[in-house]
């Protein structure tokens, strides 16, 4: 259940992070979430790293059905893809990480205290 | 162990972060900043969206309406010019500013900025080259003739005003497409900016020249050869204008020769890229008595590199002044080829030699001072920076003298200090096009068009033209030097003032015709007048098969229809297979051919000289036709320095006709002495030898679309931006789609009194962003030389009802 909570969290934050920021502040919601509601290490990286994964290829899905624009495919072709399906896995992947290691940051920073 | 856990665990999202944010260079292979460009939020995504379809801005005195229809044109409607023009910069920045910018950093030789210096250097020398030619000081002349016109330079404000207001609403999220890829913003539009993207428009189309080949040739080869290789006049018939002496006037004359080759030969690796083969273009009109509404009938199609996004941008501008549409130059104000409710115009390039070298003696080493007129005359020196990406700035100082910059010398592309080349090109002048094209796009009749092409210097143009009263003109159209006999064929001595521009052809002794007695008017880059013509003209080729075919059509044909019309800017004719096979055929026929090879002359002989794209016979005729050149002329390949080649046309005569003693037949690198039968032998098997190759690697019988492979390339040359289109057509044909180059507008218009009435399309689509379905929704209606019909009329109201996207600006409160 708290594992769901922090999902929403890392989700709503990052989320409402990007819509004004950078995309980078990902790294600051996915940190405060580690801080204030991870319960261990891994814990933080997975909600860290599920989270992003959720909302960037969920997002990326969304945008491609919804515009009906074949650009994810010519992109994926460009950084050398075999999909533009495979690629809004890959972009859910590398915001993961990001995801992962910030909020596995924030809980190893209270931890510390 | 947990303050580790910490340390780790944070250094490395800071590193991750870090490294996704910016963009890594490995070779020539930029990877775009991964988590900026494909962060869904921001990133590439956004680009997947079109923009909205009610967008309002403020900042216009008065009110402007804008209305895209179906096909994504814009329809602008203001009260004044200043609104007009400033919304049109803003629209067209809407849809293609990245190209505009991009095309602009291209002419100030800025690329290396973006991209780096390229492998071996190629963008920066790219850079230099466009800088040694003087491509920035020829913007700064033009700018000095747009300060002199207050009207002129109030619309060159207002575009630029237009485009920096849409650039300012940008943030990273909606930044073009090609931004986010090469990872870099847009800077602010400026005026200096639409002189250079005019700059080097007139550069795709003037800038052709074989002087320094031409100089090579007549050293090494002679006087005779060269006139017989190289003739200045190749009597191909069907010039421009015909009006056998009776022209009117007496010329501009000056009694001084110019002439002093310099007499060594010439070894330079040119950076300069020539104009291109390719680049050419059709336009013609028929008169009223030949048409089926008794209406002109004006058709224009110019010929440039095929590229995403595309050279024009199709436009319609409306204010109480002017009702105008056609296409833009992304980044200049105005319609460059349309029409307005009561003249229609074209333009294809003027083949005319508007380029000099002149060799430059210095009085020293510091090339301080060069001899002029037995005196010593002082150079300018300016340094150029470039600011390239990735590394250190490379600065290169460039000389200047009186004639133009010294594009060649030893510190670029040359392979010893006497080669001190100065370069003198028409477009370094201040002249005025702008002005040309604001006055043409409100003209109503043919004295007013020809007013405003009195402003118009360069790139010279031959103007077709035509009017809802009935008349069509053709106008050649540029700023010509009074050339004496064999000026400007080859490399001029810079010491001698006498071997300068002295004068230039009055506008009334240009070559022009008002509805001559055959009923139509054309033109496709061929000689512009016949030799009675008393100005001497010269150029570096002359298109010979185009022309021909045009007119035999037009001749032949009556009552004519709009639809006519659009089926002849598709005709795939080769004249040039059917003047080359009559030849060749026979006499390989008589040399017992092989099995495979009598298959292919058959398949050649049943062959009706089209061009298209399913048939196999014009992949053998273009084959054959390429390696019998390539053996014909191999011997200029064996020279030490630059060779000119003969024209497709004059080889061909020349092998049909061949002189006494002429010693090109025989194949370097064989045995034999080979005879023009053997040569021609030759060349087949090696054709045949080169499809199956083709057919084995693809898999597939080599008809001519894939063979062509005709191929529209995205600016960045990335390839999964760019696209193709299997069509027929070749140079040589009035559909002349090659490879890399075509038509890139096809426009008929009929100047009905009751309405004119358009049709066009042109190989792209009217947005430039990838993700947009107006990026390449054009390809395949050009690909089948399918017209789209354009909705032209004079009230806003009938775009309202079927428009996909509308754009208000109102006055700022």
């Amino acid at each position: 259940m708290n594992f769901l909570k922090q999902l929403a969290a890392v989700i709503v934050l990052s989320a409402a992070a990007q819509y004004f920021f950078p995309w980078w502040t990902v790294a600051i919601a996915c940190f405060i979430v580690g801080f204030t509601m991870s319960r261990s290490g891994w814990g933080a990286f997975g909600v860290g790293f599920l989270g992003i994964v959720l909302l960037w290829s969920g997002l990326a899905f969304y945008i491609d059905s919804a515009t009906g624009s074949n650009l994810s495919e010519r992109v994926a072709k460009i950084i050398l893809l075999p999909s533009g399906d495979v690629l809004k896995l890959v972009v859910g992947l590398i915001g993961g990480l990001v995801g992962g290691f910030s909020a596995l940051s924030g809980f190893s920073m209270k931890s510390i205290r | 162990m947990k303050l580790i856990r910490l340390i780790l665990s944070s250094a490395l999202t800071v590193v991750l972060v870090l490294a996704l944010n910016r963009s890594i260079t490995i070779g020539a292979l930029t990877i775009p900043p991964l988590g900026k460009f494909l962060d869904p939020f921001h990133g590439f995504w956004q680009n997947s969206y079109e923009h909205p379809r009610d967008i309002r801005v403020s900042g216009t005195a008065g009110i402007v309406h804008v209305a895209f229809d179906t096909l994504g044109i814009p329809h602008i409607f203001a009260d004044n010019e200043l609104d007009l023009i400033k919304a049109q910069g803003y629209i067209t920045a809407l849809d293609r500013l990245w190209q505009m910018e991009f095309q602009t950093l291209a002419g100030a030789g800025r690329i290396s900025e973006i991209l780096g210096a390229g492998p071996n250097n190629a963008i920066l020398d790219f850079d230099r080259s466009q800088r040694r030619i003087g491509m920035v000081a020829g913007a700064q002349q033009f700018m000095k003739a747009v300060e002199a016109d207050p009207e002129v330079q109030a619309l060159v404000t207002a575009y630029t005003q237009g485009v920096n207001q849409y650039i300012e609403t940008l943030s990273y999220g909606q930044l073009p497409f090609e931004y986010k890829l090469l990872d870099y913003a847009p800077e602010p539009w400026t005026e200096f900016k639409v002189a250079l993207l005019l700059k080097s428009m007139a550069k795709t189309l003037n800038i052709g020249d074989k002087d320094i080949e031409m100089t090579n040739a007549l050293n090494l080869l002679g006087k005779e050869k060269l006139e017989l290789l190289f003739p200045d006049y190749e009597a191909v018939g069907d010039p421009i204008v015909e009006k056998n002496g009776k022209w009117g006037f007496d010329p501009v004359k000056l009694d001084t020769v110019a002439l002093a080759v310099p007499k060594e030969l010439i070894a330079l690796n040119q950076a300069v890229e020539k104009t291109e083969e390719g680049i050419g273009s059709n336009n013609w009109a028929v008169h009223g008595t030949k048409t089926a509404t008794g209406a002109p009938i004006l058709c224009s199609d110019p010929h440039l590199t095929l590229s995403h996004p595309s050279i024009w941008y199709a436009i319609h501008l409306n204010c109480p002044t002017m009702n105008v549409m056609g296409v833009s130059l992304p980044g200049a104000p105005g319609v460059t080829i349309g029409f307005n409710d009561s003249i229609a115009w074209g333009m294809t390039n003027a083949q005319r030699d508007l380029v000099d070298w002149y060799k430059i003696e210095w009085r020293d080493a510091s090339r301080n001072e060069y001899r002029s007129d037995g005196q010593w005359r002082k150079s300018t020196k300016v340094v150029e920076t470039f600011a390239v990406k990735g590394s250190a700035p490379f600065y290169d100082t460039i000389v200047f003298t009186h004639h133009g910059p010294v594009t060649y010398d030893q510190h670029f592309k040359a392979d010893n200090e006497r080669n001190q080349m100065a370069f003198r090109w028409v477009s370094h002048d201040a002249s005025n096009e702008a002005r040309t094209l604001l006055m043409a796009g409100k003209a109503k009749n043919v004295s007013e068009f020809n007013e405003a092409l009195k402003h118009y210097a360069s790139p010279a143009q031959n103007f077709v033209f035509a009017s809802v009263q009935g008349d069509i003109q053709m106008r050649i159209q540029g700023k010509f030097p009074v050339r004496r006999k064999n000026e400007g064929r080859f490399v001029m001595d810079g010491t001698s003032t006498r071997n300068e521009w002295l004068a230039f052809i009055p506008f009334e002794h240009g070559v022009y015709e008002l509805n001559p007695s055959r009923g139509f008017v054309s033109s496709a880059n061929q000689l512009h007048a016949d030799p009675s013509y008393p100005y001497y003209i010269t150029a570096s080729s002359y298109e010979a098969y185009r022309n021909r075919r045009i007119n035999n059509l037009l001749r032949e044909m009556q009552n004519i229809t709009p639809a006519q019309m659009m089926n002849m800017q598709g005709d795939n004719f080769s004249l040039k297979g059917q003047e080359f096979l009559s030849l060749a055929i026979k006499e390989v026929m008589g040399t017992q051919p092989n099995k495979k090879a009598s298959e292919i002359l058959n398949t050649l002989s049943a062959w009706d000289f089209m061009n298209d794209p399913d048939a196999a016979a014009p992949v053998y005729f273009e084959t054959w036709w390429r390696w019998t050149y390539n053996f014909l002329w191999d011997e200029l390949n064996s020279s030490p320095v630059d060779l000119p080649r003969p024209t497709a046309f004059n080889s061909i005569k020349l092998l049909t006709n061949p002189p006494e003693g002429f010693g090109y037949f025989d194949v370097q690198g064989t045995e034999a002495i080979e005879t023009r039968s053997q040569l021609l032998k030759l060349s087949l098997d090696s054709a045949i030898n080169e499809v199956a190759q083709w057919e084995a690697k693809k898999g597939e019988k080599a008809t001519w679309g894939p063979f062509k492979g005709t191929y529209i390339e995205h600016l960045t040359r990335v390839q999964p931006l760019s696209s193709f289109a299997l069509n027929g057509g070749n140079r040589e044909s009035i559909n002349a789609s090659q490879r890399r180059a075509g038509p890139s507008w096809r426009m008929v218009v009929s100047l009905e009194k009751t309405g004119v009435k358009a049709w066009a399309v042109y190989p792209g689509g009217q947005s430039g962003n990838p993700g947009s379905k107006f990026y390449d929704n054009y390809v395949d209606p050009w690909r089948d030389n399918r017209h789209l019909a354009l909705t032209f009329t004079p009230a806003f109201e009938s775009y309202t009802a079927n428009t996909i996207r509308t754009v208000t600006f109102t006055p700022s409160k």
